[in-house]
Formats: structure tokens, C-alpha cells, sequence
């Protein structure tokens, strides 16, 4: 089947089609039979489909609605969003204290001193003695 | 004063809300709720979760009131919300159900046995079924195009998609609908 034949005669349904156009597609569905089964399958689907269609909500629906306005509520997901974003602050904080105190008692500037870092040397590795003692 | 609402243009009740009144507010929701009703139904289908996406669909709309310059209807702008509120939240679902699945049967849709045991749904139920096996973004043509009877045009506009997009969608979801219902219909 003629895809063009296909979506004007799905255009024809949204509104009336140029002169032109409207003629071709009556030529096309009068010499195609396989246009115009398409043609009835459509508005078959189309009437189903409509069945279907819910026009209404749970009762009280718009009183619903201005109650959520008047006291917004705050979901799950929010409020876990907020929780992660207030520790997260409070970690960052917490690291950049952390960094300067390590920072004001080092010898030298450096990512090692920022983090409090030590390098053990050859012989503190064999004795087991730790690096900072 | 409910009635002077009543009678009062989208437009007035918009300038209304804008400076405050909720009431004129409420008469819009009233107004707009059915076509909100028959988005997200035909979006998610018959279930608790349609309603609150429902809801969310005006409060996002309240929100945007001074964002909103009436280039669009009403209709149109809420129906656009919706349809992009439902598409996340079938997002969120598909997630939940990768990840979840053993757990949460929940959000499975009641399948009707191809075998004969679907006496017991009707030709709507057997509608709806196969509408929501559909995939999101063909369903979301399906919806607006055939069951609220947006033009082609409109679809393309509120779904930000060319209208040859939604001419293919159209018919690739016309393809799958066909056979899901032959297969249920048949019998029946």
C-alpha cells in the first residue's frame, strides 16, 4: 500500500483536505481495496479506542487539587533529597576544616599535607612502627 | 460569585489566579479535568497513580501561571503537562519494575488469556489492555490523536515532534494495536 496514499488518508481525518488532494485520495480508495479496508480498520480503532476514553476522576478531584495548594506536600523523594543535600553540605564542611587544620600544622603545601598524609619510610615498614610516632 | 466564575473566559480566570484568587483556579481545574482525565488514562491507565499524576498536572500548571503567555489554549498547555508528567512516570515505573520485579507485581497489567478466558473482560478492558502494551511515545500518539482527537498538527506540537512522526508513530501503533486485539478479539 502507497505509504502517501497511507497518511493523506490519515490527514483526511483531521481536517477537509485541499481540492486537489481529496481527489486523489477518493481516485486511491475507489481502486484500492487494500486503501480501503485500511480506511475502515482506522475508524474501527479509532471508535475503540474512544470507548475507552475516561473523562473523569476520583470524586472530589479539583478539591483535591486546592488542597494540595493551600498545603503543598513534600514527597518521599524530596525529603530524602533534602536529607542527602544537608549531609553532603555538612561532609564538605567537615572535609574543608579538616583540610586547613592539616594544612596549618604540615611543613609544606601539598595534597599529601592537605589530607594528613604520611610515607612511611623502608625501615618503619619492617619494624612495623608507625609513621607518625 | 461560583457562578460568575463560571461564566468567565479561560482568559479572566488566568488573570484571576495570577493575582491570587484560588477559587477562579479551582473553576479551571473543574473545567480542564476531564480532558487532564482522559490524558492521563490513556496514558498509564485505570489506576491510583493516574490520579496523582492528575493532580501534579495542575499543580505544575499553577506554578507556571506567570510563565504561561496564552500563546497555547489552556487545554492544550495542561494536556502537554500531562503527557510529559505520565511519559516520567512510566519512566519511573519501567525502572522500578527492573529493579524491583520479584517484589512488586503491582504495576503488572491484568493480562486476559489468549486461550478463551476472557469472558470475564470486556471489549473496553481487552482496548486497554493492548493500549498500554503499546510502547510510551506511540501510546502518547494514540492518546491524543484517537481517543482525545487532537489533529495531527496538534499532536506534533504538544509531543515536540515533526508531524511526519507522528503520521509513522501513528501507523506503526495502528500495526501493534491490530494485532494485539486480533489475538484477544478473535475468540470472544
Amino acid at each position: 500500500m502507497n505509504r502517501s496514499f497511507t497518511n493523506l488518508l490519515l490527514r483526511s481525518l483531521d481536517v477537509p483536505l485541499p481540492e486537489k488532494d481529496r481527489r486523489t485520495l477518493e481516485e486511491a480508495l475507489r481502486n484500492s481495496p487494500e486503501l480501503r479496508a485500511a480506511h475502515t480498520e482506522f475508524m474501527d480503532l479509532r471508535s475503540a479506542l474512544r470507548s475507552t476514553g475516561h473523562e473523569s476522576l476520583n470524586p472530589f478531584f479539583a478539591e483535591r487539587v486546592m488542597e494540595r495548594l493551600r498545603h503543598p506536600r513534600v514527597s518521599i523523594e524530596e525529603f530524602y533529597l533534602s536529607v542527602f543535600r544537608f549531609i553532603a553540605a555538612a561532609a564538605a564542611v567537615v572535609v574543608i576544616v579538616c583540610g586547613a587544620y592539616n594544612l596549618s600544622r604540615a611543613d609544606a603545601l601539598g595534597f599529601d599535607s592537605v589530607f594528613g598524609f604520611h610515607h612511611p619510610t623502608f625501615q618503619q615498614v619492617l619494624t612495623l612502627e608507625a609513621p607518625f610516632e | 460569585m461560583n457562578q460568575d466564575l463560571k461564566q468567565s473566559t479561560d482568559g479572566e480566570l488566568l488573570q484571576l489566579s495570577r493575582s491570587g484568587d484560588v477559587a477562579a483556579f479551582g473553576e479551571l481545574v473543574r473545567r480542564y479535568e476531564s480532558k487532564v482525565a482522559a490524558t492521563v488514562r490513556g496514558m498509564l491507565g485505570n489506576n491510583e497513580g493516574a490520579d496523582d499524576i492528575a493532580q501534579e498536572t495542575f499543580i505544575r500548571f499553577y506554578n507556571a501561571l506567570d510563565r504561561f503567555r496564552e500563546e497555547a489554549a489552556v487545554g492544550t498547555y495542561v494536556t502537554r503537562i500531562a503527557i510529559n508528567l505520565s511519559l516520567n512516570e512510566l519512566r519511573r515505573r519501567k525502572r522500578r519494575r527492573i529493579l524491583f520485579k520479584p517484589l512488586d507485581p503491582g504495576d503488572d497489567v491484568e493480562e486476559p488469556s489468549a486461550a478463551g478466558d476472557f469472558e470475564h473482560f470486556d471489549k473496553k478492558e481487552i482496548v486497554q489492555y493492548a493500549l498500554e502494551k503499546l510502547d510510551p511515545k506511540f501510546r502518547a500518539v494514540v492518546t491524543l490523536r484517537l481517543i482525545e482527537g487532537y489533529t495531527t498538527e496538534e499532536t506534533a506540537s504538544i509531543l515536540g515532534v515533526p508531524v511526519g512522526t507522528v503520521l509513522s508513530r501513528l501507523l506503526r501503533a495502528q500495526k501493534k494495536l491490530r494485532t494485539i486485539l486480533n489475538t484477544y478479539m478473535e475468540g470472544s
